[in-house]
C-alpha cells in the first residue's frame, strides 16, 4: 500500500468537471509533479488533499488513514504557496512559529525548531525582519520553512516558483531538491513549467482536462510520450500523421499519429551527395525558413510541402549554420519515430 | 471550509433595510397625498413634484446652487490641473507640500472655515460678505483634496513625465505637449473629481447658510425653509437630490470603468 | 533658462496660490487672530479660552460633542465591521450594489437626513405610529429630538462612510493567508486574532479618527433636528457667530480654534497609533 493513495478523486464546479476520477500514488519519501497546462486540474487536486476543497466522490488516505473527511487543520500537511501567503504582520521568525504555537508547543522547543528551520533554508540573521523587507526568493524560503517545521506528513507546494525570476528560480529548485532529499519529506509539487517538472521530480503526473494523460518517471516521459498532448506539452516534439509521413518520404509507414523530438532530425545540404540505401532513415526534402540561436542549440523551422518541423542542432562552432531560404535534405532515423496512442 | 453563508446574507439584508429605510420613507412622503395619522400614506400623488418644479422659487435656487457649483468647479478644474501638473513635472520637491496643503480643507469644518471668512470678507480692504463669491471661494477650498487626489492619480497612470517627454522629442513644444497630450489623457479622472465634488457642492449647506444665507438662496437653504412649511415639498426635493447624486455616481461609474479598461488593454498589450 | 522655467512655475501656480491664501489660509490666521482678542476687539487676552474651557455651558457643549462623537463614531465601527465583512462573502454583483448603495447613502446627512428621520421617528413619525398601533408608546422612552435620538441619527451617518472605509481592508486579507493559517492548524477564531485583527488594525484606527472627526465637525444633521437649542461645539460656534443674540465673534473663534485642534488631534492620534500597532510597516 502506498503512503498516499488518492481513489477515483472527482470534482465539479458548477457543470464543469475539473477532476474525472482521477487515482494516483506516491511512496513514502517521494517528490512528484503534478504538471500540466493551467486549468488542468492539478491545483484542485492539490488543494483537495490540504483540504481546502472538498472532493464531490473519492478518497485520499496518508499513511493507511482516510483524511478526506477531515478539516485542513487536522489533515497534517504543509502547503506553499505561489503568492507565498506570509502573514504580513509577523516577523520572519514569528511566521515560522506560527505553526508550533498552534500546536501549544514549549517556548524553548518553539525556538529550536524555528532555528533549525531557518538555518534549513539559510535565513539566518534575517529572524527579525518582516515579510515586506525580504526579496521574493527569500519570501518563498520562509514560506518553506514555515510548512517544513511543524513535520507534516506531506508537503504540497502549489507552483511555489513561478513568480520568481529564471536565476532564482533555479537556485531554490536545487536547494529544494536537496533538503527534500535530506528530510526524506514527502512531496507533491505542482507546476505548468516542464522543465522545472523533469529536473525536480521523482516521478510525473502529466495533467490534462481533468484527467492524468501519463505518469512515469522524467526521462521515461520524455523518452516515450504516450500521446500527442503529453508529447506536445513535454519538450517541442513535432507531431505528424502516418499519411504526412508517406507522403514527404515516400516511405510506407504504420497509420497512426508519429511523434518525433527536434534533435533526433539530421540537416544535410541538399547538394551533399547521400546514399539512400545503406543510409536507413526516413528522407525529406524542405527549405529553412527560420533560425533561432537558443545557446547551446540552433532551433530551424523547415518547410516541407504544406508541414512545419521543428529542429534542433547543436551550436558547435566549427559547423556553419543554415541560411533561411536554404534547400535542405532531412534524415529522420527510423526508431525516433514514436508512433502514439 | 464550511461557512454561514446565510448568516453573511443576513446581515447584508439587514444593513440594507437599515440604509434604505430614511430614504424610503423621504420617498413615500413624497407622493404621498395624505399623510399624518396613519403608518402608511392614505393616497398618493404626483402632485408635489408638479408643484416643485414650478415653483419659482425652487427653480431660482437650484440656478444659484448650479451657478456657484460651476463657478468653483471650473475655477478649481483650471487652476488646479496647471498647479498639480507644473508641481508633478517641474517642482516635484514642493509635492509633499502641496499634498499637505490640500489635506488642510478635510480639517476644517464648514462651521470653523466659515467663522474665518466671514472674519476676513466681512470688513477691510475687500468686502465679499453676502455676495456670491466668497461662497464660491469656500466651495473652490472645500473641494482641493477631492480635485487634488483626481488629478495626482491621473498623472502618475498615465506616467505624465514620459509622455511630456516623448512629445517633446517628436517637436511639441511644452504648451503643445501639455494640451494635445497630457491634458486630454486625464481629462477622464479629472471629470470623475469633478463630479464628485458636484455632488459634494449640491449637498452643501453650513457654509451657504453662514455666508449668504440670507441674500442667496441655494437649494440646501431653500430646504431647509421649506422644511417647516411643507413636509412633502422637501421630501421632493430630497429625492430629486438623490436621484441627481445617483445619475451622477452611475456616470462616474460608466467613466471610471470606461478608463480602467483602457488601463488594461494597455497592460494586455504590453 | 533656468529662470524662464522659474517663471513660468510661479506664473502657473499663481492662481491656485492667491485662492489658497485667499479662502483657507487668511482665514484660518485671522481666526486665530482673532481668539486671542477681547471682546472689543482692541487687547490681546486668554479671556476667550478662559470662558470656552470653563464656563459650564461651553465646556459642555464641548463635552457633548465629545461624547456623541465617541459614541456615533464606536456604535457606527461596529455595524461597519460586521457588515463590510459580510459583504466581502457575498457574490461580486451583490458587493458592488452594496458599495455603490453605500457610496450613494454617503451622501445622505445634513437636512435632508434630518427630515428623512422625522418621517420615521418623529412625533407622527412612521415607526411612532406603527409601534403605537402594536400597543407601545414609543414616545414615553425615545425621542428623536433627544440626545439618544441625536446618536441615532448620527450613527446613521456614520455607517455608510465607515463601510466605504473598511471594506477595501478587508479585501487586503488575502484567502491565502487564511488557508495557511488553516494548514497550520490554526481556528477561524485564531485567525482573526492572530492575523486578521492585527492586519486591519491601521485601517480600523484610521477609519475610526475619519469617524471621530467627522461628527465632531458636523452642524448641519442637530441644527435642522432641533435648531439651536442642542448644547453642541458647532452649534455653540454657529450661534456666536451668526446667533438671534448679539454676535460675539472672538469667542466663536476661539471655540472655533479648539474645535480645529481636536480635529488635528484626532488625526495625530491615529497616526501615533498606526506606528506603534503596525510597526512592519514602519
Amino acid at each position: 500500500m502506498s503512503y498516499v493513495q488518492i481513489d477515483q478523486a472527482f470534482k465539479q464546479f458548477g457543470k464543469s468537471v475539473v477532476l474525472q476520477q482521477v487515482s494516483l500514488n506516491v511512496e513514502k519519501g517521494e517528490l512528484v509533479t503534478l504538471l500540466g497546462p493551467s486549468g488542468c486540474g492539478k491545483s484542485t487536486l492539490l488543494r483537495c488533499i490540504a483540504g481546502l476543497e472538498s472532493l464531490d466522490s473519492g478518497t485520499i488516505s496518508v499513511n493507511g488513514k482516510d483524511i478526506s473527511q477531515l478539516p485542513p487543520q487536522r489533515r497534517n500537511v504543509g502547503m506553499v504557496f505561489q503568492s507565498y501567503a506570509l502573514f504580513p504582520n509577523m516577523t520572519v521568525f514569528d511566521n515560522i512559529a506560527f505553526g508550533l504555537k498552534m500546536q501549544k508547543l514549549a517556548r524553548e522547543q518553539i525556538t529550536a525548531k524555528v532555528n533549525q528551520a531557518i538555518e534549513l533554508v539559510h535565513l539566518s540573521g534575517k529572524e527579525s525582519s518582516y515579510p515586506h523587507q525580504l526579496s521574493g526568493g527569500q519570501q518563498q524560503r520562509v514560506a518553506l520553512a514555515r510548512a517544513l517545521v511543524t513535520e507534516p506528513d506531506i508537503l504540497l507546494l502549489d507552483e511555489p516558483l513561478s513568480a520568481l525570476d529564471a536565476k532564482i528560480r533555479k537556485s531554490l529548485q536545487s536547494d529544494l531538491r536537496s533538503i527534500q532529499r535530506d528530510l526524506k519529506m514527502t512531496m507533491i509539487f505542482v507546476t505548468h513549467d516542464q522543465e522545472e517538472a523533469m529536473t525536480i521530480s521523482d516521478r510525473i503526473f502529466v495533467m490534462n482536462n481533468g484527467e492524468i494523460a501519463q505518469q512515469g518517471k522524467p526521462e521515461h516521459i520524455y523518452a516515450s510520450p504516450k500521446n500527442e498532448f503529453v508529447a506536445r506539452f513535454i519538450g517541442s516534439y513535432n507531431v505528424l500523421t502516418g499519411r504526412d509521413l508517406i507522403r514527404l518520404t515516400g516511405q510506407s509507414m504504420k497509420p497512426g499519429t508519429y511523434a518525433i523530438r527536434p534533435e533526433v532530425m539530421e540537416l544535410h545540404p541538399s547538394g551533399e551527395a547521400h546514399t539512400f540505401t545503406h543510409d536507413r532513415g526516413l528522407w525529406l526534402e524542405g527549405v529553412i525558413s527560420s533560425m533561432i540561436v537558443r545557446g547551446n542549440v540552433r532551433r530551424y523551422e523547415v518547410q516541407s510541402q504544406d508541414v512545419t518541423l521543428t529542429i534542433d542542432e547543436l551550436n558547435v562552432p566549427h559547423k556553419v549554420a543554415f541560411d533561411e531560404g536554404m534547400l535542405i535534405n532531412v534524415r529522420i532515423p527510423e526508431a525516433a519515430c514514436t508512433l502514439l496512442a | 471550509m464550511k461557512n454561514k453563508r446565510w448568516l453573511s446574507l443576513l446581515v447584508v439584508s439587514a444593513a440594507f433595510i437599515y440604509l434604505v429605510l430614511p430614504l424610503a420613507a423621504t420617498f413615500m412622503y413624497s407622493i404621498a397625498k395624505e399623510w399624518s395619522h396613519t403608518v402608511l400614506p392614505v393616497s398618493y400623488t404626483l402632485d408635489w413634484y408638479k408643484e416643485l418644479f414650478t415653483d419659482s422659487r425652487f427653480l431660482a435656487a437650484v440656478g444659484r446652487t448650479l451657478t456657484v457649483s460651476a463657478i468653483a468647479l471650473i475655477a478649481s478644474v483650471v487652476t488646479m490641473s496647471v498647479t498639480v501638473f507644473v508641481v508633478y513635472m517641474y517642482l516635484p520637491k514642493l509635492e509633499r507640500f502641496l499634498q499637505a496643503i490640500t489635506m488642510i480643507p478635510f480639517a476644517v469644518p464648514g462651521v470653523v472655515a466659515a467663522v474665518g471668512l466671514i472674519k476676513v470678507y466681512s470688513s477691510g480692504p475687500i468686502v465679499l460678505s453676502g455676495t456670491i463669491w466668497i461662497l464660491v471661494g469656500a466651495y473652490y477650498v472645500l473641494i482641493i483634496p477631492y480635485m487634488y487626489q483626481g488629478i495626482r492619480n491621473s498623472l502618475r497612470t498615465i506616467d505624465a513625465r514620459r509622455l511630456m517627454e516623448a512629445a517633446e522629442i517628436l517637436g511639441a513644444s511644452k504648451m503643445k505637449a501639455f494640451l494635445q497630450v497630457v491634458a486630454p489623457n486625464i481629462m477622464g479622472g479629472i471629470i470623475i473629481s469633478a463630479l464628485l465634488s458636484f455632488s459634494i457642492l449640491i449637498g452643501e449647506f453650513v457654509m451657504a447658510n453662514f455666508l449668504v444665507g440670507g441674500s442667496y438662496e441655494t437649494i440646501q437653504i431653500y430646504l431647509m425653509r421649506q422644511l417647516n412649511q411643507n413636509g412633502h415639498l422637501s421630501s421632493a426635493i430630497v429625492i430629486a437630490y438623490f436621484t441627481i447624486v445617483l445619475m451622477i455616481s452611475w456616470l462616474m461609474l460608466k467613466l471610471g470603468t470606461r478608463f480602467n479598461k483602457k488601463e488594461e488593454n494597455k497592460e494586455n498589450a504590453a | 533658462m533656468h529662470r524662464k522655467v522659474t517663471l513660468f512655475a510661479i506664473i502657473a501656480l499663481l492662481p491656485f496660490a492667491l485662492l489658497v491664501v485667499g479662502f483657507l489660509m487668511l482665514p484660518l490666521i485671522a481666526m486665530i487672530h482673532d481668539s486671542f482678542l477681547s471682546a472689543d476687539g482692541r487687547t490681546y487676552t486668554l479671556e476667550q479660552y478662559i470662558t470656552a474651557l470653563t464656563s459650564p455651558y461651553y465646556s459642555k457643549g464641548i463635552v457633548n460633542s465629545l461624547k456623541i462623537s465617541l459614541y456615533s463614531s464606536v456604535i457606527g465601527m461596529i455595524i461597519a465591521f460586521v457588515v463590510s465583512y459580510s459583504i466581502t462573502r457575498m457574490p461580486k454583483k451583490i458587493q458592488n450594489f452594496m458599495i455603490t448603495f453605500s457610496n450613494l447613502t454617503s451622501n445622505f446627512s445634513g437636512v435632508p437626513l434630518a427630515f428623512a428621520f422625522i418621517i420615521l421617528l418623529g412625533n407622527s413619525g412612521l415607526f411612532t405610529l406603527l409601534f403605537k398601533e402594536w400597543g407601545w408608546n414609543m414616545t414615553d422612552t425615545f425621542s428623536l429630538y433627544s440626545w439618544s435620538g441625536l446618536v441615532l441619527v448620527y450613527v446613521y451617518f456614520q455607517v455608510p462612510l465607515a463601510i466605504l472605509l473598511l471594506y477595501p481592508a478587508y479585501s487586503g486579507i488575502h484567502k491565502q493567508w487564511r488557508e495557511s493559517a488553516a494548514l497550520l492548524g490554526a481556528s477561524n477564531l485564531q485567525f482573526w486574532l492572530r492575523i486578521g485583527i492585527p492586519v486591519l488594525l491601521p485601517s480600523i484606527v484610521g477609519t475610526f479618527s475619519i469617524l471621530f472627526a467627522n461628527a465632531m465637525g458636523a452642524y448641519a444633521t442637530a441644527y435642522a433636528l432641533v435648531g439651536s437649542n442642542y448644547n453642541l461645539l458647532t452649534i455653540r460656534i454657529g450661534s456666536l457667530i451668526a446667533g438671534d443674540v448679539a454676535t460675539q465673534p472672538q469667542l466663536g473663534s476661539a471655540l472655533a480654534v479648539i474645535l480645529g485642534l481636536m480635529m488635528l488631534g484626532a488625526m495625530w492620534i491615529n497616526e501615533r497609533l498606526m506606528r506603534r500597532f503596525r510597526r512592519d510597516l514602519q
